[in-house]
């Protein structure tokens, strides 16, 4: 990050701050504006509702909205490819998976962090599983490749999962969850993933220079002075810390790891390197702009969040994809 | 005062041997061309000279230390590369890609007074000034060529190699190139250089080293290896398929 480009990163951090300010103030039960801001630092039952429901899930949907931006800068600039997303690696698909068995199971009622601890330890299985297939040397097309094989292993397993629920409870459950949602998401569950997020966004910026360098092709950054198996590493590390993370929050939510990126380009020159924290800020900008709509919204049966994004993300999505001509090289 | 040393170079890669017990010396001052056919191996040299190819790791020596052992950072104040696919990904402007070449001097992203001169002169040196500001994707193909070449040049590098570095370039802007790396020898770097252009070679280069089959058949100064007896032997071309009096005189 350069001086200039915090300057223009301010507006979106604003809006950041705005759409968890406003969420805040918004909820079933009746607060006034006034009341709700009070409630953010008094002790009386607007206090409860604002700090202990609504609070954590703004917070929840700016963090997984920001580990989902930065990780997938992360990616599209580790891989150069525009429609890289933080999913690329299978990494998602993996701690999804992991939250779906810890569902099945009810492993919930043995622990309240069950689930989203599962789906953290297979996030860190998948990525074992990408070194041990020697992801730290592979081609972006082959770690593609290897990414597409593992979520597509992953999908299938958790489809089985599905398959074999004995009832429709642990499958509406399971749906649920799936399409990603920060409702009821407490302190304590901010606790448990931030600490993973953080250490991936360390990482991502550490690789940030190498990123930059890649621009020019991983031949070319190697001879221009950047470690490429040291970059690689990181990046991949931190992305799948990150998604990992961000899935523990709040579920597979699709399009802002991809979408997040390309908005924040322009404001860095396009500098894949320079990317990841407006990246970041972005991401975290619209998730909780989609979870602030979700709410504002007179439907009966509230629309989850991952729904919400998809429905935004996929268009902008197609728009990045028609407007870019070279896809991969 | 630098000095490349290539001993016994062999690269063999999926059963084929890119290069053979490929040998020699090279000091600061010189411009070298390598000249050869297709798939003689002078991408392969010039790569393990860069130090991007890990099987020269041993056989590739800059004042003693082997280069491809070197740490990148450390490396890339020493030898500038530009290879002969020449990528540039997202929209970034030229003076963005030049910029990069200073990598390897302070963050590799902020870049200090000193780095500012190296980008200035190297765009001005390379002919890009006009366009610095504009994508790099969207010039011209030989205005990239002479970006990249900027590129390499702004690192400043001792010594500095160039995988034909006047491939698709008009007339103009090949010698215009060949004239910037011949200074650049002259101002005291190593330069090597891939090239097609025996003409170009024999008359801008100290020395030409003729590779074929992933052997040197011929290294000596430029006047004496850029001959007829080399034409037929490694390309397997003689004057009369040139059939250089065909083209019209200006006469008719």
């Amino acid at each position: 990050m350069q001086r200039n480009d915090i300057m223009r990163m301010v507006p979106v951090a604003g809006v950041a701050v705005a759409s968890i300010l406003g969420a805040c103030l918004i909820g079933p039960a009746d607060l006034s504006a006034g009341e709700a801001m009070r409630g953010l630092f008094s002790a009386d039952s607007a206090g409860v509702i604002v700090r202990e429901i609504r609070l954590p899930r703004a917070l929840a949907a700016w963090t997984a909205g920001a580990a989902l931006g930065a990780s997938g800068a992360a990616m599209q600039g580790l891989l150069r490819n525009p429609l890289a997303d933080p999913g690329v690696l299978g990494v998602s698909a993996s701690a999804a998976l992991g939250a779906v068995i810890a569902i099945y199971f009810n492993l919930s009622a043995a622990a309240s962090s069950a689930t989203p601890m599962a789906a953290i330890l297979f996030a860190l299985l998948a990525t074992a599983l990408l070194y041990a297939a020697g992801a730290g040397r592979l081609s972006p097309t082959r770690l593609i490749l290897a990414g597409v094989g593992l979520s597509s292993l992953a999908g299938a397993l958790i489809a089985l999962v599905m398959n074999l629920a004995p009832n429709p409870f642990i499958l509406s459950d399971l749906v649920n969850w799936l399409f990603g949602a920060v409702t009821n998401r407490s302190f304590a569950d901010l606790a448990l993933t931030a600490p993973f997020i953080a250490a991936g966004m360390i990482a991502i910026m550490l690789a940030a220079p190498g990123l930059t360098a890649l621009s020019l092709g991983e031949e070319t950054a190697a001879t221009l002075g950047a470690d490429i198996p040291r970059t690689r590493a990181l990046a991949i590390a931190g992305a799948a810390l990150m998604t990992g993370g961000s899935v523990a929050l709040a579920g597979a939510i699709g399009f802002v790891g991809v979408v997040a990126p390309h908005l924040a380009r322009p404001f860095v020159a396009h500098d894949p390197g320079r990317a990841i924290i407006p990246a970041a800020l972005i991401g975290g900008a619209l998730l909780s702009l989609a979870d602030l709509c979700i709410r504002l919204l007179p439907f009966d049966q509230e629309l989850k969040l991952g729904v919400a994004a998809a429905l935004i993300g996929a268009p902008a999505f197609i728009w990045i994809a028609a407007r870019t001509q070279r896809i991969v090289r | 005062m630098t000095r490349v040393t290539v001993k016994s170079l062999t690269v063999v890669r999926d059963g084929a041997t890119l290069l053979d017990d490929v040998g020699f010396e090279a000091a600061d001052g010189e411009f070298i061309g390598v000249v050869g056919p297709n798939g003689a191996g002078k991408s392969t040299l010039l790569r393990a000279l860069a130090g991007v190819e890990e099987q020269a790791s041993r056989s590739v020596f800059i004042d003693g230390a082997p280069v491809a052992k070197t740490p990148p950072r450390e490396r890339a104040k020493t030898v500038a590369y530009l290879p002969q696919l020449r990528e540039v990904h997202w929209s970034m402007t030229a003076e963005a890609v030049v910029s990069l070449g200073r990598f390897a001097y302070g963050t590799g992203r902020r870049l200090g007074p000193a780095d500012r001169a190296a980008v200035d002169a190297a765009l001005a040196a390379a002919d890009c000034e006009s366009f610095r500001s504009r994508v790099a994707s969207t010039l011209s193909g030989g205005e990239q060529a002479r970006i990249h070449l900027a590129r390499a040049l702004a690192a400043g590098t001792p010594v500095l190699i160039a995988d034909e570095p006047t491939a698709a370039l008009d007339l103009r802007h090949a010698l215009s190139i060949m004239k910037i790396l011949r200074a650049r020898a002259q101002a005291g770097a190593l330069v090597v250089a891939a090239l097609h252009d025996l003409a170009a070679a024999r008359h801008f280069c100290t020395r030409v080293i003729v590779l074929a089959e992933a052997r040197i058949v011929a290294d000596g100064a430029a006047e004496t290896m850029v001959s007829e007896e080399v034409l037929e032997r490694v390309f397997g071309v003689t004057r009369a398929d040139l059939r250089l009096s065909e083209f019209p005189a200006a006469d008719g």
